[in-house]
């Protein structure tokens, strides 16, 4: 462990079983994910890629194993995880935004319960990033009224606004529509090359491509193959991971 | 049929219904001016009716005042409800004077009793009285006197309208002057005060009975007879005796054990619906749950009314506590049981997404739930709450079973004293249908408001 300094999150033994251990999503996982790094993590559905992401912020409860954030390590049942999460942003699928608020509300609410950040310093710094990601006009609108594209992006800075030291994305583009896909990603590159640290479990291969440090590669449970995307996508080494990429490029 | 639709073809049909009566009613007015009469011909009228007063039951003293007593018709005038208004001139013997004067002695008693104060039949009495009377009335002087007296035209012809007060004006002011005698308690004999009999007063008031009838002609057309019974009813039944006042005070009653009911049932259901979830989801609070579910069991598989006869009669009024929150307690407890499991569907149905939201972006279980599932649940089970309550105002109407004084038993009080059920109960369900609607409108209104924050 000469590199702590560098390392943000470190996964070791991570185990996630359900039903008693009949079905193991999660098998013995070991991963590193240093400041500024992007990693990708790809993999065929039912992989495990999505629990593995998940269980960084401990929305899954892992069986075994330890995550370590920032030093600390999380799945200690002593430590408080919602302090934890604070830092962790995560964007999700189906984007879940809170319907029942405006935008700016769904920027500014942890912020102002969780930072305790005065209303005007939240909606400040929400307005910044709403201009960033070109929807500061919408900010009074409510999300059922945003686009696919539009409410993630809105998801996104909503997690920036507690200005997080990792980015989880969970399948971002998955449920948008295809000429959606776009906005998005564009938005997470724009992310990426601020130097934002960012674990993304996707589909987009060429967004993998361009903008990850590191591709991983997840299947049964286990990461089978790690490397640059220049590795894995010339020259995989596991008949997995060659059968998995025949299939989707 | 769409709403609009049937809501314009209601407004329609309740118009032309609105309209029958109106016609109905003037076209009863319009038809209700009496046939002409001359004078003479009223004149008739009047004598023939008061010449068959004294009848066979009066004696000759009242026969001999209607002698001296002499009605002339002067004038007439025509009413707007097939009346006419004689105006007359009475000469008579100031019979009542006579009367007042000389109770004592009418009713002398000539033999009292020792023992029992008074002894005399009354058959005896009376024969005596009577000729007393008649030599002091013939000693009377006569008076003169202008009255009305009205005929009404009814379907049998015209009828002379025969209240008191004409029939004793009439009769020299015997029927008055009788009405006292007959509330004597006492007379004076010898200077010395008698406790009078009954037997005594009737003697001298079948001296002056009169055979007539105090009771208006009935000349009504069938719609305005059954209009102003209503009114009648209608004021028998809430303006006498300011009867209202136990549907208003009722009202109150009801409308403030709902209101409390419903903050025991919002409280209590919330807080039994998040129990029930967090250990659906967490398995956590593992006894306040079994605890949360068998209040729920109790409470649901009860009815209402036992429950509150056992809370009001088992449990507060050995302690001495009151009907009222009594009342309050249990329709708070039996209204969180319901709503309990509609906040736990409401709860439920809020996609797992928002708690997983809320739980990444840093907050604890119980603060996800107050700013992002709560908040949504509540938009979510309005309608099914506000159907809850509504459910729960028309319930608290079992409440006149501890005796409590709310609307309905307010209703019930009414029709115990007038012995008339229509107008009460009827009054009591407009009342509970006026509120309801009420609430209905209002809770559209807001289920409205809070719908258009997210279009």
């Amino acid at each position: 462990m000469s590199d702590n300094s560098n390392a943000l999150i470190r996964v070791s033994g991570l185990k996630v079983y359900y039903k008693d251990g009949a079905i193991k999503a999660l098998d013995g996982v070991d991963a590193e994910i240093k400041r500024g790094e992007v990693v990708v993590v790809i993999g065929p559905s039912g992989s495990g890629k999505s629990t593995f992401l998940r269980s960084l912020n401990l929305l899954e409860t892992p069986t075994a194993g330890t995550i370590e954030f920032d030093g600390v390590n999380i799945t200690d049942p002593k430590v408080d995880i919602n302090l934890h999460r604070r830092k962790m942003g995560m964007v999700f699928q189906h984007f879940n935004l809170f319907p029942h608020m405006t935008i700016l509300r769904n920027m500014t609410l942890a912020p102002t319960k969780l930072l305790k950040k005065s209303k005007a310093d939240a909606e400040k710094k929400a307005m910044e990033l709403l201009t960033r990601v070109g929807l500061a006009d919408r900010a009074g609108a409510y999300p059922s009224q945003l686009s696919g594209g539009q409410k993630q992006r809105i998801a996104i800075v909503r997690a920036l606004c507690m200005e997080p030291e990792v980015m989880l994305f969970d399948e971002p583009t998955s449920a948008l529509d295809p000429e959606m896909v776009g906005e998005v990603l564009s938005v997470m590159k724009q992310l990426a090359a601020e130097g934002m640290t960012m674990v993304v479990v996707t589909h987009e291969m060429g967004f993998a491509k361009e903008v990850a440090d590191r591709v991983l590669f997840i299947d049964g449970g286990k990461i089978l193959e790690e490397g640059t995307p220049k590795q894995i996508f010339e020259q995989p080494q596991n008949q997995r991971t060659i059968d998995f990429l025949s299939k989707v490029l | 049929m769409t709403k609009k639709k049937k809501i314009l073809l209601g407004a329609v049909i309740a118009l032309v219904a609105v309209a029958a009566v109106l016609v109905g009613v003037f076209f009863a007015k319009s038809n209700m001016t009496a046939s002409e009469l001359t004078v003479d011909e009223a004149q008739a009228l009047i004598d023939a009716a008061l010449d068959a007063m004294p009848g066979e039951l009066a004696r000759n003293s009242v026969k001999y005042i209607a002698e001296e007593s002499r009605v002339t018709v002067k004038e007439l005038e025509y009413g707007v409800s097939k009346d006419i208004r004689a105006a007359c001139e009475v000469t008579t013997i100031d019979a009542g004077t006579v009367i007042r004067a000389h109770t004592d002695e009418l009713l002398n008693v000539d033999t009292i009793d020792p023992a029992t104060g008074i002894e005399m039949t009354s058959t005896k009495l009376k024969l005596k009285i009577d000729g007393k009377l008649l030599a002091l009335l013939e000693s009377a002087e006569p008076v003169m006197r202008e009255i009305t007296i009205t005929l009404y035209e009814t379907k049998d012809g015209f009828v002379v309208y025969t209240p008191d007060e004409v029939v004793d004006a009439c009769f020299g002011g015997v029927v008055s002057a009788a009405k006292e005698v007959t509330a004597l308690k006492s007379i004076t004999v010898d200077g010395a005060a008698v406790t009078v009999n009954t037997n005594l007063k009737k003697g001298l008031t079948e001296c002056v009975k009169l055979n007539y009838s105090a009771k208006q002609p009935d000349v009504s057309v069938p719609l305005v007879k059954w209009f102003n019974n209503l009114k009648y009813d209608f004021y028998r039944n809430f303006i006498q005796n300011d009867n209202w006042r136990y549907i208003t005070k009722g009202l109150w009653v009801t409308v403030r054990v709902t209101f409390f009911a419903v903050i025991i049932g919002i409280v209590l259901g919330f807080l039994v619906a998040i129990v029930r979830c967090t250990n659906e989801k967490t398995g956590k609070l593992k006894l306040a749950n079994a605890i949360c579910k068998i209040y729920l069991t109790v409470l649901r598989g009860t009815p209402v009314l036992v429950q509150l006869m056992i809370i009001y009669f088992v449990i507060f009024m050995p302690i001495g506590i009151d009907k009222f929150l009594a009342a309050v307690i249990c329709f708070g407890l039996n209204s969180g049981a319901y709503v309990a499991e509609i906040v736990r569907g409401g709860i439920m149905s809020i996609d797992a997404g928002q708690m997983e939201a809320g739980r990444s972006l840093g907050f604890g279980y119980a603060q996800t739930m107050l700013y992002i599932i709560m908040p949504q649940t509540f938009k979510a089970v309005l309608p099914a709450l506000a159907n809850e309550f509504i459910v729960l105002l028309k319930e608290t109407s079992v409440s006149a079973y501890i005796g409590l004084n709310d609307l309905a038993r307010g209703g019930d009080i009414i029709r115990g004293v007038t012995y008339s059920a229509f107008m009460p109960l009827i009054a009591v369900a407009l009342v509970y249908l006026v509120v309801v609607v009420f609430l209905q409108w209002l809770v559209g209104k807001l289920e409205r408001r809070l719908r258009s924050n997210e279009r």
